[in-house]
């Protein structure tokens, strides 16, 4: 995108928060898929984050494919639906957690429902109207969200985003005694992303952006990565990919490395939209 | 077909991954049974064993579909597949069934004219009623009391076979064979799509739905031609248990089937470093870890080299083949139970098919005498052992808590903990309710992967062997690092004496395999045959100049021996527990053995969640409830609603409990040992607080039909204590012989308390301690 400039430059950033919002809707919705059919649904409220994941993942890729530089209303209101999904499963899931004999126990972040993983679906949601929002930025005009422009916030949030994800992932990673070198690997070159990415979202600078980016495109591979590599985690069990109904629930989730790949693109995206907004280059 | 799992069969899973080669094969030889087949009764007595196994589990003789208890029973007599243990007041098995269908037959030909089976059922009933009260007197007993026979004989026999057939297990809703593929769903009321679906009043077309469902998509998955879902891997080198497999310069290789491991091979005639009797957790350890000091050894074991993945079938009866249950006499006033709960005939020993609770001494066990009052101190210091500890569990790759919440710091357990299961969260809870602390248990089984091993699928059938090999057993953990660095281990090879020359000092193992007798020449001897065997063969070693056995100038070996109490209390839940799913203790407390105020007795005892699959079960209940016939069959429906809470308790070391020998043989021609046991005040003052506490327990839980287990012990400890002064002890605190300066004991027997924990862990770290002592002696010219 490096060798666009203006309206363009912004729709393809814009394009690009969608399509990091479409990754992150596709790995809860595969994610609370699995994980939800191994909690037997008890519950009916777990079919809302399939629902609102399948959602905003259509919406996410009619975003990539709608070149017109506005914002589109039933979008915008699959992303709230999203984001607000995503913090009733947190509440739904600190409930489970602290209702279970040991409360905030390790034993309970292990295995009772994962406190972290709602949060990608509020992610999705939120930079996802990010990216609508970014339709209308041009290099005259900016937009403020919580009081702070749009493109910093979207940067600062995908930063966020990526050390949630680095701290579940070291969770799960410690569940699994970090028994493989490649476990070190989500826990070691996403917060370096995270970090450049946060002081590119506090002050931009050339350099920053420039290791921002490598980084971040580093972090990208590594979550399609991560699936190659939970896979053959998958095969590691006992029995193989023969005992899939079995392997698939209790070896490492094959949904999750992605939300690392999601993030990285919205982060990528919104260093573009600095750019352009604030003349970085 | 059962009311309470309607349509589900726990066959239909044949070509599913809930099932592999092994258990294909042990259960289609089980299925082929011929219900007439009799080999062992002849044919006056078949219509009188028909007529009793009838009675016993309530089915009609030649029903569809019913399991052929009778056949399964002789099977059993005809191989004389033994239990590990016999009452003296019973004759061996064979006679005594010999004897008592006999004498039912003159009960009854006294009483009604006319043999047990010709009687209506109820006069059977009746009769096998007065037989269980002990109430028949016919000579034809001739001193079999009657009770007894059918208390610890009939039922044993009868009840365990019939819960050995899958026809029983879809009766009780139970999971029947898994492996490779075990459990997923660990919580209350959760259930595997295939698992069996339970008919709750008014949703019983749910559940017939469902369990219709788990038989198609297990049809979906049979492959053509008869191959299975995971294709044909048997063994090329036959039985292990018929024919030695460590020979030839290799031994099997524990992670794949049918692979090898090249070993290096001594001869009989050249002295070795060290010949280690016993590869468990105390010889498999130190002939590890002396072989990577660069000592020479060779490591006898009388069992089978197994490979897990091959050999172990998913199933109780089958794996019966790990326990030692060559006979052994039991005596006193509370005589044990022995085998399956406390003795392996494995190499790897009873590691093998171990329960992987790995825990520590309290450190002031190790000086119980001194700062606590009663048993003898150790000549250890705990913070010496704490050392070992670390050792044992990094190379166990414990899976425990990241903070253990008793005793002093230790470092984090290399694994992290498994989820708990129902019957786990039960003893959470009801330990919340009661103010107390709670813990997942630290076990010795992988949360992760490690190396070749898989991580633990939760099968649940952990104590009749891992066939995932994720339990971190002496045989797929020490043993495989002590044939890399040099050892050699013989399988099949039952040591019959040490022998020592005239200045006293040992010089080797007389041993049998292959069919003979031969002698390995040794410059140091370890026993490591746990505490019965141990002695055993040191008894067995007398000569004129040790003509009370090897070692005993004390007159202590053989002697305080110590099993744990094993008590337990049981109860339903409406909810479904379904505790056949995942390690069998998942969760524990040691409140117990680390709170003194309260306590009316000497020692401690921790309790752990329980999960018996159905053969034990039944034989639990049906002896300690004395349920058969219909109220058994009703009882056992209840499987999935069971919980237990279990106790490791300490038991008091005293002389007249031990190990002696007998004059009957067994097959090798050695005398058999003969146990004494009887508790002590402390002891039932121990399982009183214990058994009340955990009621206690229960009764937060609102558990209905609330009993108590009150005769059962675990784990063999004592025998040839280690101390600090030659009169008062067998071997010193570096585990070698106060009189013989070149015979060692390195096992459970050196222990002169037993604690309320599980002892394989401190078995481990006082093998590590020793070999790291004799390396340091070796050095020192002292050895």
């Amino acid at each position: 995108m490096s060798d666009r400039r203006g309206p363009a430059a912004i729709d393809a950033a814009a394009r690009q928060l969608n399509l990091g919002a479409a990754l992150l809707a596709l790995a809860v919705l595969a994610d609370s898929a699995v994980e939800h059919y191994r909690g037997s649904f008890h519950n009916r409220a777990m079919y809302a984050p399939l629902l609102s994941a399948t959602l905003a993942l259509g919406g996410s890729l009619h975003g990539v494919l709608d070149r017109r530089a506005r914002r589109h209303p039933a979008r915008d209101a699959i992303y709230a639906l999203a984001a607000a999904t995503g913090i009733a499963g947190l509440g739904f899931h600190a409930y489970n957690i602290n209702k279970r004999p040991g409360g905030w126990s390790w034993l309970n972040l292990f295995y009772a429902a994962p406190i972290g993983a709602p949060f990608a679906l509020t992610l999705s949601g939120f930079l996802g109207r990010g990216a609508e929002k970014a339709r209308h930025l041009n290099a005259r005009r900016t937009t403020r969200t919580l009081g702070v422009p749009l493109q910093r916030l979207l940067a600062a949030v995908s930063a966020a985003g990526l050390a949630g994800t680095v701290g579940e992932a070291a969770l799960l990673h410690f569940r699994g005694a970090y028994h493989d070198p490649a476990m070190v690997l989500p826990v070691s070159v996403p917060p370096v992303a995270a970090t450049l990415l946060g002081a590119a979202a506090l002050a931009p600078s050339p350099r920053t952006h420039r290791l921002a980016r490598w980084w971040l495109r580093l972090t990208a591979l590594l979550g399609l990565a991560g699936v190659g590599l939970h896979a053959y985690g998958v095969s590691r069990d006992m029995g193989g990919w023969r005992n899939w109904s079995q392997n698939l629930l209790n070896g490492p989730p094959l949904p999750a490395p992605p939300s690392f790949t999601g993030l990285a693109l919205t982060g990528l995206a919104a260093l573009s939209l600095i750019e352009e907004t604030e003349r970085v280059v | 077909m059962s009311e309470r799992y309607p349509g589900y069969d726990v066959l239909a899973k044949r070509d599913s991954p809930s099932w592999n080669d092994p258990t294909r094969r042990v259960i289609e030889e089980r299925l082929a049974l011929d219900p007439d087949e009799h080999v062992f009764f002849t044919d006056t007595e078949w219509p009188t064993v028909l007529a009793v196994c009838a009675r016993i589990v309530a089915q009609q003789h030649g029903d569809a579909g019913r399991a052929p208890v009778a056949a399964m029973v002789d099977a059993k007599l005809a191989r004389d597949a033994r239990d590990g243990y016999r009452d003296p007041r019973l004759p061996p098995q064979r006679e005594a069934w010999h004897r008592a269908l006999l004498a039912l037959d003159a009960e009854t030909v006294v009483r009604h004219g006319c043999r047990f089976h010709e009687l209506t059922q109820q006069a059977q009933a009746d009769i096998l009623k007065l037989c269980q009260a002990g109430e028949l007197h016919d000579p034809a007993w001739g001193g079999m009391p009657p009770a007894e026979f059918f208390a610890k004989r009939l039922l044993h026999d009868v009840v365990g076979s019939y819960y050995a057939h899958p026809t029983a297990w879809s009766e009780i809703g139970f999971g029947g064979p898994a492996s490779p593929r075990g459990y997923v769903r660990m919580n209350y009321d959760r259930r595997d799509p295939w698992e069996a679906s339970e008919a709750r009043p008014g949703h019983e077309e749910q559940a017939l739905r469902e369990n219709r469902r788990i038989a198609r998509s297990a049809e979906r998955r049979r492959l053509p031609n008869g191959a299975h879902a995971l294709g044909k891997r048997a063994s090329a080198d036959g039985d292990a248990a018929q024919a030695a497999r460590a020979i030839g310069g290799r031994a099997p290789d524990v992670f794949r089937p049918g692979g090898w491991v090249p070993m290096r091979e001594y001869p009989l005639d050249e002295p070795v470093d060290f010949v280690i009797v016993g590869t468990g957790a105390g010889g498999g350890t130190l002939a590890c870890r002396l072989a990577e000091h660069g000592f020479s050894v060779v490591a006898l074991d009388a069992g089978p080299y197994w490979r897990p993945l091959e050999d172990f079938a998913s199933d109780e009866h089958h794996q019966e083949k790990l326990y030692w249950t060559d006979e052994r006499l039991v005596d006193g006033e509370n005589p044990l139970q022995l085998g399956a709960n406390n003795s392996g005939k494995s190499v790897g020993g009873s590691t093998v098919h171990f329960a992987m609770v790995s825990l520590r001494f309290r450190p002031e066990w190790f000086r119980s005498r001194s700062l606590l009052g009663y048993g003898a101190d150790w000549p250890l210091d705990w913070r010496e052992m704490w050392k070992y500890y670390d050792e044992v569990e990094s190379a166990l790759k414990i899976s425990g808590p990241v903070r253990y919440p008793w005793g002093p710091k230790r470092p984090r357990y290399p694994y992290r903990a498994h989820e708990l299961n129902a019957a786990a969260l039960a003893l959470a809870e009801s330990a919340e309710a009661l103010g107390i602390g709670w813990s997942p248990t630290p076990l010795a089984t992988l949360s992760a992967p490690r190396g070749r091993a898989h991580p633990c699928v939760y099968r649940g059938m952990c104590v009749i062997g891992c066939s995932t090999n994720a339990k971190q057993s002496a045989l797929v953990t020490w043993l495989p690092r002590a044939l890399t660095a040099g050892a050699e281990i013989r399988d099949l090879a039952m040591a019959g004496q040490v022998e020592h020359d005239a200045s006293g000092r040992v010089t080797g193992v007389r041993f049998h395999r292959g069919g003979r007798w031969h002698f390995q020449r040794a410059r140091h001897v370890v026993v490591a045959g746990y505490a019965i065997e141990t002695p055993r063969l040191l008894l067995n070693s007398a000569s004129s100049r040790y003509p009370h056995g090897l070692g005993n100038s004390s007159g202590l070996l053989g002697r305080n021996l110590m099993v744990q109490a094993n008590q337990a209390v049981w109860g339903l839940l409406d909810r479904e527990v379904r505790f056949y799913k995942g390690p069998p203790s998942l969760a524990i407390t040691e409140h117990w053995n680390y709170t003194d105020r309260g306590k009316d007795f000497f020692g401690g005892y921790c309790y752990m969640s329980q999960g018996p699959l159905p053969m034990l079960w039944s034989r639990v209940i049906a002896q300690n409830r004395g349920l058969w016939g219909e109220r058994l069959r009703a009882a056992m429906e209840e499987y999935n609603h069971q919980v237990g809470l279990k106790i490791v308790g300490e038991f008091l070391p005293q002389e007249r409990n031990g190990v002696r020998l007998s004059d009957e043989k067994d097959q090798y021609g050695l005398p058999i040992a003969r146990i004494t046991y009887s508790q002590c005040e402390n002891d039932r003052r121990l399982i009183r607080h214990a058994l009340d506490f955990m009621r206690r327990a229960m009764d937060t839980l609102s558990a209905r039909d609330v009993w108590e287990e009150k005769d059962d012990t675990c784990h063999l400890n004592g025998t040839a204590r280690m101390g600090d002064d030659p009169r008062t002890s067998v071997v010193n605190a570096d585990c070698r012989s106060w009189d013989i300066p070149n015979l060692w004991i390195c096992d459970g027997s050196v222990f002169p308390t037993v604690g309320g924990v599980n002892p394989s862990l401190t078995i481990q770290a006082i093998a590590c301690r020793t070999a790291d002592r004799i390396k340091a002696l070796a050095a020192r010219g002292e050895l």
